[in-house]
């Protein structure tokens, strides 16, 4: 029916969007859940104790290992100072020829 | 019935007022046709947008058949504009992005009518003033004539038993002119009572009025009956 | 019923009308959005994923400290912590970092001793591509999922890593875990233990650390002690412990996001304050036009209500739809950087939906009420606003 046209839009953009997401989170739900479980279980066998969301700053890949403070740095070029540390690569910074082994 | 006794508007503006409409007392009984005649800046839409209860004066009362519409609250005011006056200003206004069905049917959106029923009856107006063509045109592109006849319709839809009219031959041609005078005619017959500022009265005579009255500087200058 | 009907229908087609009038701040609206619910998603997702994996870990990590750093452990002390009280088990494990420069990307090289090796290879595990090397096999690896990429194999199977004198060990790969434990696995490089502490050079009675289970949590605290007290040179790190890191962590890098969310939210205000404290010429026309045709003041307020309701209603949903399909359909490919630092290799994440309802309410009531309370305004200053006024407005 034509009068409401223009609201049917709108409602229709309004659950567009909701339904997107729900789809997504649906999808994802199953996926992931599915994945907590396998997680908890690789752990438990293998004995892991940290997740993996990121690799290369020690505060987030393996807080285990972390010291209560660093005084010096793993890399010379390393910032291990939060956060920066967290955002700049050493690679930003031109590293020593002998740690350049792999050169690029 | 619309009385007026002794009714003023002053505008403010900047440096100086402007007196619309000064001191005047008039008395326009139920069913008469009334012509409103005047110079520019007479003070011809300002008296008629008083009686119609949009303005409110700055002196004397506006009474709608013994209503005190001037002294009303806005509430009350706004639903006696819904109910029972239809306006058709000197300027269109229009909502120019609007569509023309939209434009023709606002006063009935507030309403617990139907949202078909409202849309049938814009339908039938339309028809009536030979738009039916144009009801999901945008309002902006009208043509001059076009948007006077809308303007009329559009004072029409809530089956008002006052109609104010300002200026609403500008623009028409012969044709849409006599169609207008046969409407006014028919508006007569019905018992409504029509109130119409216009600088051209002798287009009008032969609707037949009943009252003309002269404004000059905002003054009532002359009262025919 | 049927007046609310109508306004609604007036309302809806009313935005349309104008929309390009309310794009911009409609578009500030979900981006502004987007942004806070992408960090609170991913934030509560993380932690609820560390939380999971922590659950499963070790609920004590014994490692010996020398000089203040951590060295190597004698696998004897694994025996004495066994007589703990409260102790269920204490497993020496053999890891360590590897830095592959050519590639420049840091991996973890994970021991696997021949039992759990069975129980990997016997395991219901899922994998990209083969599988659990087979107990007693040697020289055979298991990586995660990023790790061919980033070693950019182009899938060959066999791989060399120079160890710690300069040699070169060749390892096959004999399984890729899948996508699904990425945020377990993403970097390991799993292999038998023998193979790794041939590799890393390492002692028969030395291991990296010790991961001790304990039952009962009311024992945790006390056995920690007491292994202390044991190995007066190890510092044993406990789970709970591990976990508030992480939430510090997740926290503060959130919170360095919201921070600059917090501007994003301020010019947000400003616009809408300058969009409702000053109506537009036309807008004013089109409200006269309103009140002449007999439009109440509560027309008037309940039109911009709605009209307020559902673009807001809109944008946020918008907002939060577009925030939950980037954070859990791509990962929050957008905060990575900010959120998790650099990093030469990211693992899928692959997300579960967490809801903390207080965060989303908090980005509603930041978002939906100020400009629910703006548009009120103006519908009304300008719903108060008398007729003639409206009607004499700019443009004819
Ligand atoms: N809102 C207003 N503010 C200031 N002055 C106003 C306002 N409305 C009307 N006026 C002034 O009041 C006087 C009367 O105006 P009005 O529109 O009533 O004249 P009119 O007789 O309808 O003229 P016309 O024949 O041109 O339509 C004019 O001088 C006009 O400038
Ligand atoms: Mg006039």
């Amino acid at each position: 029916m034509r009068p409401c046209r223009g609201l049917l839009i709108v409602v229709l953009l309004f659950f567009l969007a909701g339904l997107a997401g729900v789809l997504y989170l649906g999808r994802t739900a199953d996926h992931g859940l599915r994945g907590l479980n396998e997680k908890q279980r690789i752990a438990a066998v293998l004995g892991l104790s940290d997740p993996v969301p990121a690799t290369e700053a020690r505060y987030i890949r393996h807080l285990s290992m972390a010291d209560v403070f660093a005084p010096f740095q793993d890399i010379p070029a390393g910032f291990d100072i939060f956060p920066s540390g967290s955002f700049y690569s050493p690679r930003a910074v031109p590293l020593p020829d002998y740690m350049e082994r792999g050169g690029k | 019935m619309i009385r007026l006794t002794g009714v003023s508007k002053i505008f403010e503006t900047g440096n100086q007022d402007i007196t619309a409409v000064s001191e005047v007392s008039v008395s326009i009984p139920r069913g008469a046709l009334t012509l409103l005649t005047g110079n520019n800046g007479s003070g011809k839409t300002t008296l008629m947008l008083l009686m119609a209860g949009i303005l409110s004066p700055d002196a004397g009362r506006v009474y709608l058949d013994g209503m005190d519409i001037s002294r009303l609250p806005e509430r009350i005011r706004s639903r006696i504009r819904r109910n029972r006056t239809g306006i058709i200003f000197q300027e269109r206004f229009f909502i120019r992005t609007a569509p023309v069905w939209q434009n023709l049917v606002l006063s009935l959106i507030p309403t617990e009518r139907p949202m078909a029923d409202i849309r049938n009856k814009g339908k039938a107006l339309l028809r009536r003033f030979g738009l039916e063509e144009k009801e999901n045109v945008r309002c902006g592109r009208l043509s001059g004539g076009e948007k006077q006849r809308l303007a009329i319709a559009r004072a029409l839809i809530n089956d008002p038993d006052v109609i104010f009219a300002d200026e609403p031959t500008t623009h028409l041609d012969h044709d849409v002119l006599q169609m207008l005078t046969r409407e006014i005619q028919n508006w007569k017959t019905r018992g409504k009572t029509v109130v119409i500022a216009t600088h051209q009265p002798e287009l009008l005579n032969a609707a037949g009025p009943d009252i003309r009255l002269t404004l000059e500087k905002g003054r009532l200058a002359r009262e025919e009956r | 019923m049927n007046r609310r009907l109508n306004l609604l229908d007036y309302a809806a087609g009313s935005i349309l009308r104008r929309y390009s009038a309310h794009l911009p701040v409609a578009a500030v609206f979900i981006i502004v959005v987007f942004l806070a619910a992408s960090v609170i998603l991913t934030l509560s997702s993380l932690k609820k994923e560390a939380a999971n994996i922590l659950a499963a870990a070790p609920e004590l990590t014994v490692q010996e400290m020398s000089g203040g750093r951590q060295t190597p452990i004698a696998v004897d002390i694994a025996e004495k912590i066994r007589s703990v009280t409260g102790v269920e088990s204490a497993r020496p494990r053999i890891w360590g970092y590897l830095y592959e420069p050519y590639a420049g990307v840091n991996l973890t090289l994970w021991g696997v001793d021949e039992i759990t090796g069975e129980k990997m290879f016997s395991g219901d595990f899922s994998f990209r591509e083969g599988g659990f090397y087979k107990p007693g096999e040697r020289w055979k690896i298991v990586v995660g999922e990023k790790v061919p990429q980033a070693l950019n194999l182009k899938g060959r199977k066999n791989l060399t890593f120079t160890d710690g004198q300069g040699k070169l060990k060749s390892f096959e790969i004999a399984g890729v875990f899948s996508s699904v434990s990425s945020m377990l696995t993403a970097d390991l490089v799993i292999m038998p233990e023998k193979d790794l502490r041939e590799f890393f050079h390492m002692d028969k009675g030395l291991a990296t650390d010790i991961a001790v289970t304990v039952k009962n949590p009311a024992e945790i605290p006390m056995a920690a002690v007491k292994i202390s007290s044991l190995c007066p040179s190890c510092r044993v790190i406990s789970r709970t412990w591990m976990q508030r890191a992480y939430e510090a962590v997740f926290n503060f890098r959130g919170g360095l996001v919201l921070l600059l969310w917090m501007g994003c939210l301020v010019s947000f205000l400003i616009l809408l304050w300058n969009k409702g404290a000053v109506l537009s010429g036309l807008e004013k026309r089109e409200l006269g036009i309103l009140k002449a045709a007999g439009w109440s003041f509560e027309d008037i307020l309940e039109l911009k209500i709605m009209e307020g309701a559902m673009i807001s209603g809109a944008s946020f949903t918008g907002g939060f739809a577009a925030a939950c399909i980037h954070v859990y359909g791509f990962d929050a490919v957008l905060f990575r950087p900010v959120l998790f630092g650099w990093s030469v290799l990211f693992p899928s994440m692959n997300l579960v939906p967490v809801f903390s309802f207080g965060p989303l309410f908090l980005i509603l009531i930041l978002t939906v009420l100020p400009y629910m309370a703006v548009s009120l305004l103006s519908a009304w200053k300008s719903a108060t606003m008398d007729i003639g006024e409206l009607i004499r407005g700019e443009d004819g």
